[in-house]
Formats: C-alpha cells, structure tokens, sequence
C-alpha cells in the first residue's frame, strides 16, 4: 500500500470515480431488467403451451413433418449431400460485457458441446458481438452473425434467424439444430442452456384419443410447427436479454460494493499517513530546537 | 360451461368460463359448445366473440391456432389480439390503406403479396371489431340515459 499522502489521495478519487460510473449502471440495468424480466415471463405461458399443444398433436397423430422427424434426403429421392451430416448451433449472447460471468458461461456451454462432438461437425449462427468474438478466436465457422438488441425485440428479430435454420435444415444441409441460450431463473441465478431446435425432439407415439384437425394435418402442422420454432428463437432471445440485464446488474452492484469498501480502506491509511507525516514534522522541530538550546 | 384460456405472445388475455365460443377457422366460422369433441384447428384474422351468462364479449385476433381440449377445456393461442376498446381506430385505418396499396404494388412477388393480404385482413378485422364496439357502447350509454 502506497504511504504517500498524495498518492492515496489519488487513488481515492479514482475509485470514487469508478463507484460513480458502477453506481449509475446499476441503476440503469436495474429499469432495462425489470422490463426485460415482464418481457420474458409473460411470453412464457404461450410459448409453454405452443409447445405442449405440438408435442400432444404429434403424439397422437401418425402425421409425419419433415421439421419434426428428420426425413433422409434419400427418402424423398434426393441424392445424400456429401460428406457428413453437419450440426448447427445458435449462440445468443449480448453485444455488451460487463455483465460479470454471464457471456463467459453461455459461450462455454457452447464450447464444452461444440469440443465433445470435434469442431469440424459444427456451424453457428452467433447473436452479439460477445459469441461471434468467441468463435471467430476459437476458429469456429459461422454462416452468420447477427447483433444483439438489449430490448424491445420482437418477433420479427427471430425470424430471419428462424428462416435460416429451418431453410438449411429442410436441404439437408444440417441434421440437428440447436440454441445455446441463457435461461433467467431469477435476478441472481441465470442458467446457460441447450435446447434442441430441429427435429422438433423426440416425442413418444402414443396414438390415444381422436383429435379433429381442421382443415387438415398439412396445414395445421404447417401453421403451428413454423409458429412453435420461431417463437422458441423469440423466446431464447427474450430470456438471454432478461439474463443479461439482471448479470450486469448484480454485477455493478458488487462492483459498488468492493468500490465502498475499497474508499474506507484507502481513507484510513490515508488519515494514517496524514498522522505520520505530522508526527514526523512535529519531532522533527521539537529535535532542531533541541540542538539549537543546546 | 367451457373453461376458456386466450393467450397472446404479451399476456394471458382472458381466462374465464363461458357458455359458447365463435371464431374464425380456415374453414369459416365455427361455434364451439359443451362436450364438443378434441379439436384443432388453423384461426384466421377475424372476430371471437363468447357468451357467458347473458353478457356477451368480443375482440379481434389476427390469425393462431384453436385447441380444444378433453373436459370442456379451450385454448386459443392468438398471434395478436385486442379488445375493441384498445384498438386505435386512426392507426388501423391508416395501416388498412398502406396494406391495400402495397398489395396493389406486389401482386408479381408472391411473398409480398401474401403477406400484404393478412395484412389488410387483419386490418379490416381490427376496424370492424373496432366500430362494433363503438356502437355497443353508445347503445349502452343510451340505455343508461333512459334509466336515469
């Protein structure tokens, strides 16, 4: 620790300097999450329930959907593309750090999947400048990046995203798609997470009960598998931005806590310092009047 | 009685009971009413109305899907809906005219047309909602006049 007055004095200001700018993001991460928080929780119920109704429709009907079962191109009397089967991965992160470990951990969820499976299967789709950095150092290839809004996003922002995904997929380009995404739990736990996008998971077959689909399974599918995936991109990008908001949050937060703590420590050896130097001075005089007496 | 749920990608519109339910299918109009048998079915751009005890009530959706489940239970996921009182009547007008023109301009690009069409359906829906619930209210406003 520095025992010159003057330079803790420096350092004083600089930290107060530093707690002003961690202060005010605090406050301002604290009204974007709290809309971004209503934004995600109250899309939940119709993405929840988009869902469960595909999932009972494709359980109990013997209809077949190419984005639902993956269908071999040689089913449908294409040629097999060549080489094997690639995998792609949608990565949503933010455009902007400071926000603690929370681009860190969706990236490395990413990762840890991405080395289990051997790179070369992999493409990515990246949202934020935070995952595209990430894959373009790692040397992963990514077919397209998007930036990341921090808020009002809206369906139209997935789309392009979706129509992508589901485009490669229908020409046998991809055999899986995925989404690595945050999950907001709550203000202090988000999650990194991975969800498989395309096929439409596996669903267990149990024909019971009759459902009338009116006006047919073509176009009810048709409508509601398209609907269902372009809402779960919706959805993944509103949870990582409800994520993103509430991480810097907690992070300024600490931040203004350590900056607080950092401020006594310093004022106090401060205040030492100050005493030393005065004490000093003070026997320094008392000892020249000393000599001179003498 | 039905137990009806509307859900939109913002919120949980309605959640109630209700005697019959009508809306806008692919296939045209259809009532839903007790013990109807597990059902779903494609929404178009249109008006849902459904009655409960003698008061009946309706807003406007602008497409989604239908679900009626086992036990009376109805689930209708709506892209968009509005009551008639939330429509801006300007704003839907103005959106009606640039539907239509933009129609008028695209009829060679499949996509664009397409999408200019539900566009103006969606519109017209909203204006029609809208002016039906203009007229009701001043029904009863009037009706509240004369009782005083």
């Amino acid at each position: 620790m520095a025992t010159n007055p003057r330079e803790i004095r420096r350092r004083i200001k600089s930290v107060k300097n530093i707690a002003q700018i961690t202060k005010a993001m605090e406050l301002t991460s604290a009204a974007k999450m709290r809309k971004a928080q209503a934004v995600a929780i109250s899309s939940r119920a119709y993405s929840i329930q988009t869902g469960e109704l595909l999932r009972r429709l494709v359980g109990r009907t013997s209809y077949k959907h190419q984005l639902i079962e993956r269908v071999l191109p040689e089913d449908k009397g294409y040629p097999r593309p060549e080489g094997n089967p690639r995998i792609l991965v949608i990565l949503i992160t933010s455009d902007r750090g400071l926000a603690g470990a929370f681009n860190s951990n969706v990236i490395n969820k990413a990762l840890s999947m991405l080395r289990d499976e051997g790179k070369e299967k992999f493409d990515l789709i990246t949202v934020g400048k935070k995952g595209a950095d990430a894959a373009r150092r790692f040397g992963y290839s990514v077919i397209a990046a998007y930036s990341a809004k921090d808020k009002n996003v809206s369906i139209n922002d997935a789309r392009p995203i979706t129509e992508l995904a589901v485009a490669d997929f229908l020409n046998f380009k991809y055999e899986k798609v995925f989404v690595v995404f945050s999950d907001f739990v709550s203000t202090l736990v988000q999650k990194a997470n991975i969800i498989q996008l395309l096929p439409f998971a596996d669903i267990p077959k149990n024909g019971n009960g009759e459902v009338l689909i009116e006006p047919g399974p073509d176009d009810v599918f048709e409508n509601l598998v398209r609907k269902t995936i372009e809402f779960t991109v919706y959805q993944t990008l509103v949870e990582t931005i409800a994520s993103e908001h509430s991480a810097r949050m907690v992070a300024m937060r600490n931040a203004n806590e350590a900056a607080g703590e950092l401020i006594e420590n310093l004022t106090l050896s401060y205040n030492q310092a100050r005493q030393a130097g005065i004490t000093r001075e003070l026997s320094e005089i008392s000892a020249a009047k000393l000599a001179m007496e003498n | 009685m039905l137990k009806l749920k509307i859900i939109t990608p913002e919120r949980i519109m309605i959640e109630a009971e209700a005697e019959s339910l009508s809306l806008p299918t692919d296939l045209g109009e259809i009532t839903i009413l007790e013990n109807h048998i597990p059902l779903v079915a494609n929404l178009r751009a249109g008006e849902i109305k459904f009655k409960k005890e003698n008061s009946e009530e309706f807003f406007v959706v602008s497409g989604g899907v239908l679900e009626v489940k086992p036990g009376n239970e109805v689930v209708v996921l709506a892209d968009t809906a509005e009551f008639g009182h939330e429509i801006d009547v300007q704003r839907a007008e103005e959106a009606r005219e640039r539907a239509r023109k933009l129609m008028s301009e695209s009829y060679k690009d499949e996509k664009t047309y397409a999408e200019s069409t539900a566009l103006l359906e969606k519109n017209l829906a909203r204006l029609k909602v809208a002016k039906k619930h203009r007229t009701r209210t001043h029904k009863n406003l009037e009706s509240g006049s004369l009782n005083e």
